[in-house]
């Protein structure tokens, strides 16, 4: 259970929002949505201890995340970037295997065990033929799949993702979409992230978790109250996708 | 599997080639010493004891400078590399060279203007200002960055820091008299027949004790492959990791150019040749290969800088300055 309690984030000289409030149940999927500049990547980071809050508290299952070492926080916490890790040198195997450093010792060498989640990473995100693939001669959408495995290794309750449709066609964002519902059911983890496909987190998500300047605003995609929230955080009447 | 015997060959490749030009080296120099001699020198038969000491006193003192001076700043180039996430960062983008530069130039140059003798300005004391001076300026950048988050902005930092010693240094430079300045100038066209046989070791330990310190980064260069976002969430403590690796480079880059001069561009080639060589972006594998092709060319421009009677700092430029163009023409992207 992630409890946000009346925190306020931004950066040193500029609060950005403030008075958020929302408790996220483990296990589910949660998309934040909001405008460009609505705050979604500041709270994104402020969730992983990228950022200090400005004042105000972030509770992962009772402990406060600023009392948290970095090296605990890196074995409750993974963070999936809108950095592309298409790094010319470095396998995908190689990449996955950076998930473990919370766990691997001074060198960073790999044992067994490691080699066994990295495995379990690869074959979750249905990368496992792409192992030995170098990073460079793989596509948008593959590249993103192996960046969500790297995530995957680093075992932790949660993971925290910016925008992992970005850059992505239709198929690639369901399949991404996809991979996420099923880590929060299959295995157990707490995934947010925050996306402008509105689209994919109506149709996938377990909660919406909408940024507006009055606050955070959380709801079930299907809850009644959340097409007049959307209207009105976007400015426009909001058409629902006809599949839902 | 291919990758990993790519690494191998390389490593082979480079370890024949370095003991081959190693023992070339040793028969490069201005007294005629025929190979037999110098083999019977190591085996401790009988031999003049000019040559014994020329063999063992310059001859394998500025062999084995050569070996570490190469190692060295090749793997702080690495380092470097990694660290800004920038493919032309060099050993001296953090502003070792010019804070060298500076305690030389305030050594050679400002001693004598401020009219305290030349009696002091032995080699040791020499470099030990210049190391002074590097030491002197990665402290002060690493005090000024203490805040910054960014990592850009200690680059940018590092490069205005340098720029601005280098103006200090021809302010001195423009007012010294030609005596000082000629031994300022010959100090920076680099010279590995400086470092004498009771300096080597000096030079020696403080080699590998940053040598020491980058391989225990080993483990954080690879997570900052990925950036200081990925670095942080995967459990690296990036404030002490910037520290090891300031220090690393003092040891590294600051020691040798102390002692040897500025060394020019091998830094930023040779972590390239690795990665064409390996096609790996692994430090596991990247360090050891890149401190072994910094050896190779650093043992072949002394070679090269012996047999045209040129100074060392000319050879790494001609021969650094051709691999640099083809590192930016083949680069497709910054990594």
């Amino acid at each position: 259970m992630i409890e946000i309690k009346d925190l306020s984030i931004g950066y040193s000289r500029r609060t950005i929002l403030s008075d958020l409030n929302a408790v996220i149940p483990s296990g589910t999927f949660v998309v934040m949505a909001g405008c460009n500049g609505s705050g979604k990547s500041t709270l994104l980071r402020t969730l992983a201890g990228l950022l200090t809050p400005v004042s105000g508290k972030i509770i992962y299952d009772g402990k406060d995340l600023t009392s948290l070492s970095i090296p605990e926080r890196s074995r409750l916490i993974s963070f999936v970037n809108t950095e592309k890790v298409r790094i010319p040198g470095l396998s995908c195997h190689d990449l996955v295997a950076l998930g473990r450093s919370p766990y691997t010792g001074w060198s960073g060498s790999l044992s067994s065990a490691d080699e066994k989640a990295i495995e379990k990473a690869l074959s979750l995100a249905g990368m496992s033929s792409f192992s030995r693939r170098m990073l460079d001669t793989m596509s948008d959408g593959e590249c993103q799949m192996a960046s969500i495995a790297r995530a995957i290794a680093q075992d932790t309750p949660v993971i925290l993702l910016d925008e992992p449709t970005a850059f992505l066609d239709w198929p690639n964002r369901r399949k991404t979409a996809l991979l996420l519902k099923r880590l929060s059911t299959e295995a157990h983890k707490t995934v947010i992230c925050s996306t402008h496909d509105l689209e994919v987190a109506l149709q996938f998500s377990d909660l919406l978790l909408l940024l507006t300047p009055q606050g955070l605003f959380l709801a079930p995609p299907s809850s009644p109250s959340l097409r007049s929230r959307l209207t009105a955080a976007f400015g426009m009447d909001f058409q629902y996708p006809t599949c839902l | 599997m291919f990758q990993k015997h790519k690494d191998k060959a390389f490593i082979l490749l480079s370890v024949a080639v370095l003991l081959l030009l190693f023992a070339l080296d040793l028969t490069t120099g201005s007294a005629e010493i025929s190979p037999g001699d110098i083999i019977r020198t190591y085996a401790g038969c009988d031999v003049p004891p000019q040559t014994r000491s020329i063999v063992l006193e310059i001859r394998t003192v500025r062999t084995v400078t050569a070996l570490l001076a190469g190692i060295a700043v090749s793997v702080c180039g690495l380092i470097m590399q990694t660290f800004f996430r920038n493919p032309l960062a060099g050993p001296f983008v953090l502003g070792i060279n010019s804070g060298a530069s500076l305690g030389a130039a305030l050594f050679v140059l400002g001693l004598p203007a401020a009219g305290i003798g030349n009696g002091l300005a032995g080699n040791l004391g020499l470099a030990g200002a210049a190391w002074i001076g590097a030491g002197a300026v990665m402290l002060l950048v690493a005090a000024v960055s203490h805040r910054m988050k960014d990592i850009m902005v200690v680059l940018i930092l590092g490069m205005m820091f340098s720029s601005g010693i280098d103006a200090l240094v021809q302010v001195m430079q423009f007012f010294s008299d030609s005596t000082s300045l000629k031994s300022y100038v010959l100090w920076t066209m680099g010279s590995l027949g400086s470092v004498s046989h009771s300096q080597l070791p000096l030079l020696a330990g403080a080699v590998l004790v940053g040598l020491l310190l980058a391989v225990i980064s080993v483990k954080p260069l690879n997570m900052l492959l990925l950036g200081e976002e990925y670095a942080v969430t995967m459990g690296l403590n990036v404030c002490r990791t910037r520290y090891v690796i300031y220090s690393a480079t003092v040891l590294l880059a600051g020691t040798v150019t102390a002692f040897c001069g500025p060394i020019g561009f091998i830094g930023l080639a040779s972590p390239h040749i690795a990665r064409f060589m390996t096609d790996r972006s692994d430090h596991h594998i990247l360090l050891p290969c890149t401190a072994l092709a910094g050896a190779v060319l650093m043992l072949l421009c002394d070679i090269l800088s012996r047999l045209c009677s040129l100074p060392v700092n000319v050879m790494t430029s001609l021969l650094g300055i051709p691999i640099v163009i083809w590192i930016v023409l083949r680069i497709k992207k910054p990594f």
